[in-house]
């Protein structure tokens, strides 16, 4: 179902889980979990379908797999790209995974000595990360996490159960849930941005003659599948970093290191390597901050977080201990995955050809539907049906005036997190702020958070 | 000047400013014991001085030109305006007509966006509703809802 999501544009890994949510809700929470997790590597891999074929990504992780991808299926090579692809995903999702196996549990043996004051400082961390990262304009990140901040402050109080700006609504007491937020903002917005475009989709006609990629490709491509590998096992970890991001990283440093540079986007084997390692990668390591700390690092994986709460699971450092179940069987099932998608996606890719083909006209009205449903069955209510068209009609208007939505439901997801880290402190230090030097890991979040601030302003100021 | 970008700050900056307001309602409180309204206080004015900081840098900026009409021009937006009325329609009259007759009325009005003939768009639909309901309602067991007279 993750390949299906991430062959077909239009629909991300983040509308597909936030819509299918409903699809586990008869599940137990490790198979849920497992299913949702599952769907997120599965659109990792299929993602680099579409943009080799089609020259359209499936996700926003493969949008830079077109500029090589579809250059080598245009000369012929379409099967050596969706070889390298594959072979280079399974490569570095399963280093990831060694990596999230080996990282997890001490970690998470850290992480239960934390108090408030270094969730706090962590947290802002990752919110300075958020926006720093942001792929477009930074002021602008800033604007949508902020937004997203002031969007989890809606509903009670979390410590004097206070009505906050719920104007007397009382579906609102409750808060928003991150389901209808990110259908809205990843789904139905996706689809309105496409409906208005109305272009045809232009497939590709190649004959696939051999996914298996020749010795020459694995020759061009050994380095760049390391290389893309490192740089999407650290980026998955960083908040705000993740796939996506680390796709681009490690297409820019390919091409920096590449002796013929010119190559790439004319069908460098590098260009295609080297971003779908890179996320593959980065889409196991995203697991390390989610499992350990509780901490979503990046916009998937914030939906997951919302879907770990609606089972009755809260991840974070106790996981480990108390639902050892959840966090192995995550682990297990990624390793397992992985060598399915290994094993089914080059035999099945005529069939995700043919899947490209399904006409717009039917899918998007299809994605509508799922759109509605996966909405109301979050509480079986028709009022988050009206919030997911309201943030649809949101984000297709963010994406016309150039925002991200990906900052606003990171920031939303943390924010319950870190107003109630940052009140219990200063409750504890009776208004102190000097709570937050004397604790090392809280002092080291902050230095990182003031030199990160500090640097562009003093370099902005010493530019004028 | 960049218009998205002037249009959308002040939009934020007044988003800020309401914000405030009901914060200051709310009550603040101090640093030693913070109030329901002392994050909201603190991240609208954050907000508000973000959005000054990039209406300022575009107001100032005359180099680009970015007009709003452009962002709509040669695009079939009349279609999303349909599909967003067509779903607000849909959650009014969903909790009384229930989940088969609206969302048939619903799929017949997405589907006929995309110009098929009339026996498809009724086949299509039927399918979409009856393929769903039977998903949903009976293998999933998520109560779908059900009209005013109990179908």
């Amino acid at each position: 179902m993750g390949t299906l999501i991430g062959v077909l544009p239009g629909i991300g890994p983040v509308g597909a889980i936030s819509i299918l949510l409903p699809l586990t809700f008869q599940l137990p929470p490790t198979g849920a979990i497992i299913m949702l997790a599952g769907i997120y590597t599965g659109a990792m891999y299929g993602g680099s379908t579409t943009s080799i074929l089609i020259n359209v990504p499936g996700e926003a992780a493969s949008v830079v797999t077109c500029l090589d991808g579809y250059q080598m299926a245009r000369q012929g090579q379409a099967g050596a790209a969706l070889g390298i692809a594959v072979f280079g995903s399974f490569l570095a999702g399963t280093i990831g995974l060694i990596g999230l196996q080996m990282i997890a549990e001490p970690l998470s043996f850290l992480a239960l000595k934390f108090g408030p004051p270094e969730y706090f400082a962590i947290i802002l961390l990752g919110f300075t990360f958020i926006i720093y990262l942001a792929q477009q304009s930074v002021i602008k990140a800033a604007i949508m996490a902020l937004t997203g901040l002031l969007l989890s402050m809606i509903g009670l109080d979390p410590i004097t159960s206070q009505p906050r700006m719920t104007f007397g609504v009382i579906n609102l007491f409750e808060g928003l849930h991150v389901a209808p937020l990110a259908i809205g903002l990843f789904g139905l917005a996706e689809v309105l941005d496409n409906l208005e475009k109305a272009a045809p989709k232009k497939i590709l006609k190649v004959k696939i003659k051999s996914l298996f990629p020749r010795k020459t490709h694995w020759l061009q491509a050994k380095w760049a599948i390391l290389r893309g590998t490192a740089i999407g096992f650290f980026m998955g970890t960083l908040p705000g970093g993740g796939p996506v991001l680390s796709s681009f990283i490690s297409y820019g440093v390919e091409k920096r290191v590449s002796k013929n540079p010119e190559k790439f986007g004319h069908g460098a084997v590098e260009g295609v390597a080297a971003p779908e390692s890179a996320n593959n990668a980065a889409a196991s390591t995203s697991f390390i901050p989610l499992l350990t700390l509780g901490i979503p690092p990046n916009v998937v994986l914030a939906v997951l977080f919302g879907a770990f709460l609606i089972h009755g699971i809260t991840p974070g450092p106790l996981l480990i201990k108390e639902h050892p179940e959840v966090f192995w069987g995550i682990i297990g099932s990624m390793y397992v995955g992985n060598v399915i998608l290994l094993i089914l996606n080059l035999p099945l890719i005529p069939l995700w050809v043919q899947v490209l083909k399904i006409p717009d006209k039917i899918l998007y009205p299809l994605i509508i539907l799922l759109c509605v449903i996966g909405a109301y069955s979050i509480n079986n209510n028709v009022f988050d049906i009206l919030i997911m068209i309201i943030f649809g009609l949101s984000g297709y208007l963010l994406k016309k005036f150039a925002y991200e939505p990906a900052p606003l439901i990171l920031a939303f997801v943390l924010g319950p997190m870190f107003e109630v880290n940052l009140r219990r402190s200063l409750l504890m230090s009776q208004g102190s702020f000097s709570i937050f030097l004397e604790r090392p890991v809280a002092l080291a979040a902050l230095v990182f958070f003031f030199i990160m601030v500090g640097l562009p302003i003093y370099r902005f100021i010493r530019k004028k | 000047m960049d218009k998205r970008n002037i249009t959308s700050s002040i939009f934020f900056i007044l988003l800020a400013a309401f914000v405030l307001l009901n914060s200051l309602s709310m009550g603040i409180g101090s640093f030693s014991n913070p109030q329901p309204g002392f994050l909201l206080f603190t991240t609208s004015l954050l907000l508000m001085a973000t959005c000054v900081m990039l209406f300022a840098a575009n107001f100032y900026h005359r180099n680009t030109e970015i007009n709003l009409a452009g962002l709509w021009t040669n695009l079939n937006w009349h279609k999303n305006i349909i599909v967003l009325f067509s779903l607000i329609v849909y959650t009014t009259a969903v909790p009384i007509i229930g989940y088969i007759s609206a969302t048939f009325a619903l799929m017949a009005v997405l589907f006929g966006l995309g110009g098929m003939k009339t026996w498809t768009i009724i086949v299509s639909s039927l399918l979409a509703v009856f393929l769903s309901y039977g998903l949903f309602q009976y293998l999933l067991k998520i109560p779908l809802p059900r009209s005013v007279w109990a179908f």
